[in-house]
């Protein structure tokens, strides 16, 4: 009978096209856009897990001022440079290294002042001020030349990113050549291979123009610490190396917390944290729109009995029971919505592919995602076409064939 | 024994002052093969009591035994399944739906049977050559005349081989030369051994009965057995009888054309001639009581 049912269901939305769509069009909309948000959640969501768990497991980084631990993560707030109330001072450092456990530090310290070339000022550059182990920690390779060992670490030479090499000496292996930072000449010794876009990067090496910590501080002026990165030793639990830190600061900064040590996990743990109130705010998107979506057909579905009430009572009249109209008007709900769940599937996949090609953003659509997606429309399909269902079942015969419609 | 039995069976409508009694605990019986032209002014409860016979309405008081069975106080479902395999309902107004084509109009009664499409559309094919229509099976209703919808109703009204055909007023919106035709197909459909019941204004078409029952405010008041091609003498006078208002013209006007009506049809498929010449001369100038509400 559930076979005979569809047939009559598929006949019914045949003849009458315009509605059927009319219906429909709350659960494609539905369907459509919740998995496109559902996939673009996923799609972003992929990319900060990967380029988090990229980064060594073994780093941590200090920063100034106090992050709210469930401080939305994004990548741009890692990023960014802006200290937050509160400082690292040189003295945090030294002490960072004293600390049990630790493997070694490096500082990034701001430098003021303007790299110029051949009397070219390169404006949209950072100069920082580092020490030797930092292409190791950040896992960042130097393609030309070599970054300054620990015993250039005096010498007037630096290290230089993708960018500066492109934009300020226009070639792509200036080695050898000079620089100038506040009248004083740096060699350029190493050229950083191009930093994978959008990685987790703390930092932004493309734009950097790195100097020896020490030979840094020999420019006068004041060096500002806007992160320093630990990183730990391999033996040891990175939580608790990170508590050391934390506690051997305090006592620095006169018992204030006005800094913020991140592990990785915590990067990690912020990310999960983010997406799952994404997550909920999907869910909450995706049930206002079902419910847009099930009003909508159920409306349509009532309007449609009351247009076939003749047909109802012509269908009676030759033997149909009440559950057999019943069952014939809710199958017309179940096609409705799965067929309005295969279109909005279908959207949602197109536009996926479209966004992708368009855009940077690389929306992820999983057959979960689908399959659940399609359950949570066709249930509210079903749900929503019961009441007028019931209605049609409880018409009278007598009555519906003296009806107009 | 009969196939049908009722006793004191009464239908009342509304309560207090509204209320109107469109049966009046009537008793009847009625045998298997017999074909029954019920007649009666507008709102003497024809159609009342065609409702009730087909199930589709329940009685207020009273019996009513379907093959010896109580079917009065039977469940919805109950019901719906004797309709189903029981009664075939032939409408004025054809009541075929628009949206499916003849063949699965026809075949409708048996999806909800639970028959396979196959052998259904099968068995519509069988029942549509029967009414003479088997080059309209993917037709749809309408593109067809009133008087082709009417065969394709008794069709579907067949398909199951119900026991009972009950027809209400079927030549009502048919010309005379449709009606005609409708009107030996049913005929053929009694002669091979179906129970018809059928609601006529049309004394004329009496003369394909063989049984005859007056109805007025709710009671049967003239019940006869006739010769079949016969219109009784009695009818006419009944009718003339109770003329209570000349106002519609409608009865006239079929009688008239009933007479212009040329002698022989061919039909299709009842090749048979009637059996007797029309007597239908009869001038009825109306037997409405009051407008038939719509
Ligand atoms: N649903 C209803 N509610 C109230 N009264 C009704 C209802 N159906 C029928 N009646 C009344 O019952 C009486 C009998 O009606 P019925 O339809 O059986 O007449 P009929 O003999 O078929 O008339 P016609 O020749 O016009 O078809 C009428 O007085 C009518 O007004
Ligand atoms: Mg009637």
């Amino acid at each position: 009978m559930i076979l005979e049912y569809f047939k009559m269901a598929l006949a019914s939305i045949r003849g009458s096209k315009f509605r059927s769509m009319l219906t429909m069009l709350g659960i494609i909309i539905g369907v459509s856009s919740v998995m496109i948000i559902v996939g673009l959640g996923e799609g972003v969501r992929g990319q900060v897990a990967q380029q988090v768990s990229e980064v060594s497991e073994s780093l941590i980084v200090i920063r100034p001022g106090k992050q709210a631990p469930s401080r939305p993560f994004s990548l741009d707030n890692l990023r960014s440079n802006d200290s937050r109330t509160g400082s690292l001072s040189e003295q945090d450092w030294r002490d960072t290294e004293k600390v049990e456990g630790v493997q070694s530090v490096v500082p990034i310290g701001i430098v003021s002042g303007v790299a110029s070339y051949d009397d070219v000022d390169y404006d949209s550059g950072t100069i920082i001020a580092t020490t030797s182990p930092l292409p190791d920690l950040l896992e960042q390779p130097v393609e030309f030349g070599a970054f300054f060992t620990p015993e250039e670490s005096r010498r007037q030479v630096a290290v230089i990113g993708r960018a500066v090499a492109d934009d300020l000496f226009q070639e792509a292996a200036p080695v050898g050549k000079s620089l100038f930072v506040r009248g004083q000449r740096y060699i350029v010794v190493g050229v950083f291979a191009q930093q994978k876009q959008g990685t987790f990067a703390v930092l932004n090496v493309n734009n950097s123009i790195m100097l020896p910590y020490e030979a840094a501080r020999e420019l006068g002026g004041t060096i500002q610490l806007s992160q320093v990165y630990v990183e730990a030793e391999a033996s040891r639990d990175v939580s608790s190396v990170a508590g050391n830190i934390t506690e051997r600061l305090i006592d620095n900064h006169a018992g204030q917390e006005d800094f913020t040590v991140l592990e990785r996990e915590e990067a990690l743990e912020a990310t999960n944290e983010t997406f799952y109130q994404l997550a909920v705010f999907t869910a909450g998107v995706a049930f206002i729109s079902f419910i847009v979506g099930g009003i909508g057909i159920m409306n349509i579905m009532f309007a449609t009995v009351s247009e076939r009430t003749r047909e109802i009572g012509i269908r009676k009249a030759i033997g149909a029971t009440s559950q057999q109209i019943l069952g014939q008007f809710i199958m017309e709900s179940v096609v409705l919505s799965i067929l309005g769940a295969m279109i909005g599937v279908a959207i949602a996949l197109l536009s996926s592919v479209l966004i992708r090609v368009t855009t940077d953003l690389q929306p992820i659509i999983t057959p979960r995602v689908i399959v659940l997606v399609s359950v949570i429309a066709i249930a509210t399909g079903v749900t929503s076409g019961i009441l007028p269902a019931a209605k049609a079942a409880r018409k009278d015969p007598i009555e519906s064939l003296r009806s107009q419609n | 024994m009969p196939l049908i039995e009722i006793k004191e069976l009464s239908k009342v409508y509304g309560f207090g002052d509204a209320t109107t009694i469109a049966l009046d605990e009537i008793s009847l019986s009625i045998n298997r093969g017999e074909f029954i032209a019920i007649m009666g002014p507008s709102g003497s409860g024809k159609t009342t009591l065609m409702n009730i016979l087909g199930l589709l309405d329940r009685p207020t008081h009273g019996e009513y035994k379907l093959s010896n069975q109580h079917v009065e106080r039977k469940t919805k479902i109950a019901q719906a399944m004797i309709r189903r395999d029981n009664i075939g309902f032939i409408f004025q107004s054809f009541n075929l739906l628009p949206r499916l084509t003849i063949i699965e109009n026809v075949a409708l009664p048996l999806a909800y049977k639970g028959v396979y499409q196959k052998r259904r559309l099968k068995a519509a094919e069988v029942v549509l050559d029967q009414v003479g229509l088997s080059d309209k099976e993917y037709y749809y209703p309408n593109q067809l005349s009133g008087g082709q919808l009417q065969r394709v109703a008794i069709a579907r009204a067949l398909i199951n081989d119900p026991s009972i055909i009950i027809a209400d007023e079927p030549t009502g919106n048919l010309d005379s030369v449709s009606a005609r035709v409708v009107m030996e197909l049913l005929k053929e459909v009694h002669e091979l051994g179906n129970t018809v019941l059928m609601v006529t204004h049309n004394p004329s078409l009496t003369r394909y009965a063989d049984r005859i029952i007056y109805m007025h405010d709710g009671n049967i008041v003239y019940d006869e057995s006739t010769a079949v091609g016969e219109v009784p003498k009695r009818v006419q006078k009944a009718v003339e009888a109770l003329r209570t208002s000349t106002d519609d013209d409608k009865l006239a006007d079929v009688s008239a054309m009933m007479e212009e009506m040329p002698e022989q049809l061919s039909i299709k498929p009842v090749p048979k001639k009637s059996k007797s010449k029309s007597k239908s001369k009869t001038k009825v100038k109306s037997t409405r009581k009051k407008g038939k509400k719509k």
